[in-house]
């Protein structure tokens, strides 16, 4: 098995990050934790 | 063991591949993986006959799960810790709904008006009202065309800072503006007010972009946007251009990256967002015909992300690659709020100035009952609807837009993942495997 997309399981992160957007910031490219996760490809 | 719902495999060049909605996991996968899954679906699952690095990975992926272990009820409890989680607000705040754009799709009521000082200070005691147990504070600043009212954005911005200055909490700030009004000047208050990222939106090529994003006066936009985009990139603020597609302007796009690609300076810096137009309003009805919906969008959004990695846009890689969803957006998140310039509340971008979706007032939110406008758009949940919860895209999708449903007629209208994820699998697997075609 070799992942090409690591799997997004530090949830605690993730969704305090979701729960910290009033839209969707990662996808505007302003939130800071989802970049680092984007940055690792 | 057993397996989980939201598995999926595909084979691409002969090759099996293998994601999972609940953890957006994606990896190639051999017939020592495939054995593992054929085992436990015919009880035979014993972990000491496999690697157990592939079965540590498998469990790390959510491919493999406990017994006991029930994804739609953890599914549901990550939504609600991210759902009701109050050490969070968010608010889109338009102090005026009027606009120096008359843009053709435009789904908004430009109300006359400016949001008063009375309204500003009752904005910020709400503000102190809902952060009374609050970490940290965003703040979109939004319109109409808030660099209209820049003097109350920053008056606001200064009265926000100072509250989350008192009581240690983070503050940011972003800003969906045209731009046209972006002075010098203004970038020292951008800086001093935390307004971190703006979001610009140019339509195409100059021709295309000028018919579609009038000034009021009639007046070309396009150069003073690329420029005003400059502006923005060289001082390390982030700008994402926004390109609204619909059919008359998808033709146009290689054009436009090949101008933006030229002429912005900063470009690895850029991003890039294609946004679907959609009649949301009766005031934008006119436009419907030239409209995508969700299924034929989901066609073409895929091939236009392509070209702007192809471009060389090189800050747009991951950009529709699969996130998970705790909820939608903020009109079913419980501390987030659109306001309008009468103070008047609201719990989607595009209702704002439509009193009939207001859920209350920065004057007595909470005083009072929860509006029943409020009720309805936090308890949306798609995980108890029927439709979602037999779906294998629900975490990544999670219902759809709650304001189209409205219009569906309370119906979840699936998100685009849904019609595309197999290709966009299929491109990301070409993109970042090691044998990916397109290496």
């Amino acid at each position: 098995m070799s992942f090409i997309v690591l799997p997004d399981r530090d949830a605690i992160h993730y969704f305090d990050c979701n729960a910290k957007c009033n839209f969707d910031c990662w996808r505007f490219g302003i939130c800071d934790s989802k970049r680092s996760w984007f940055d690792a490809y | 063991m057993k397996i989980s719902k939201y598995n999926i495999l595909r084979k691409f060049d002969g090759r099996t591949v293998f994601f999972n909605s609940m953890t957006c996991a994606l990896a190639i996968v051999d017939e020592n993986f495939l054995k593992v899954i054929k085992d436990i679906e015919n009880d035979e699952y014993d972990e000491r006959k496999y690697d157990a690095k592939l079965i540590e990975d498998m469990k790390l992926s959510g491919c493999i799960l406990d017994n006991s272990f029930n994804e739609i009820s953890e599914l549901s409890y990550r939504r609600n810790l991210a759902k009701y989680d109050m050490t969070h607000l968010g608010l889109t705040v338009a102090p005026t709904l009027e606009c120096n754009f008359r843009c053709q799709y435009c789904f908004e009521k430009h109300l006359n008006g400016y949001m008063s000082e009375d309204i500003q200070t009752m904005l910020v005691e709400f503000v102190k009202n809902r952060l009374t147990v609050g970490k940290r504070f965003s703040v979109t600043w939004y319109g109409g065309e808030p660099l209209l009212a820049k003097k109350i954005v920053y008056n606001l911005s200064e009265q926000f800072l100072d509250v989350c200055q008192m009581r240690n909490i983070e503050y940011d700030a972003f800003i969906v503006t045209n731009a046209s009004l972006l002075e010098e000047t203004d970038i020292d208050y951008f800086k001093k007010y935390h307004i971190n990222g703006a979001q610009v939106t140019i339509d195409g090529p100059k021709a295309v972009h000028d018919k579609r994003r009038r000034n009021i006066t009639g007046e070309s936009t396009f150069d003073r946007l690329i420029d005003r985009v400059n502006l923005l990139l060289n001082n390390g603020i982030t700008v994402i251009v926004r390109v609204n597609i619909d059919k008359e302007n998808i033709e146009q796009t290689d054009e436009l990256l090949d101008t933006l690609m030229m002429r912005i300076e900063k470009h690895e810096k850029l991003k890039i967002d294609f946004g679907q137009v959609t009649p949301f309003t009766d005031i934008c009805k006119s436009i419907e015909s030239n409209c995508y919906n969700n299924e034929q969008y989901a066609d073409v959004m895929l091939p236009l992300y392509a070209k702007v990695n192809a471009h060389g846009f090189k800050n747009n890689k991951m950009s529709i690659y699969p996130t998970l969803r705790a909820n939608f957006c903020s009109s079913d998140y419980a501390n987030s709020f659109v306001v309008d310039y009468l103070g008047n509340l609201y719990k989607c971008w595009n209702h704002v100035g439509n009193k009939k979706y207001s859920c209350g007032s920065v004057r007595s939110f909470g005083q009072d009952v929860f509006s029943s406008n409020y009720i309805a758009a936090v308890e949306w949940n798609p995980i108890t609807h029927i439709k979602c919860n037999q779906c294998q895209y629900l975490p990544i999708c999670m219902g759809g837009c709650p304001d189209a449903m409205n219009g569906a007629n309370g119906e979840p209208v699936c998100g685009t993942i849904k019609y595309n994820l197999e290709n966009v699998l299929e491109y990301y697997y070409r993109e970042l495997s090691d044998g990916g075609a397109n290496k």
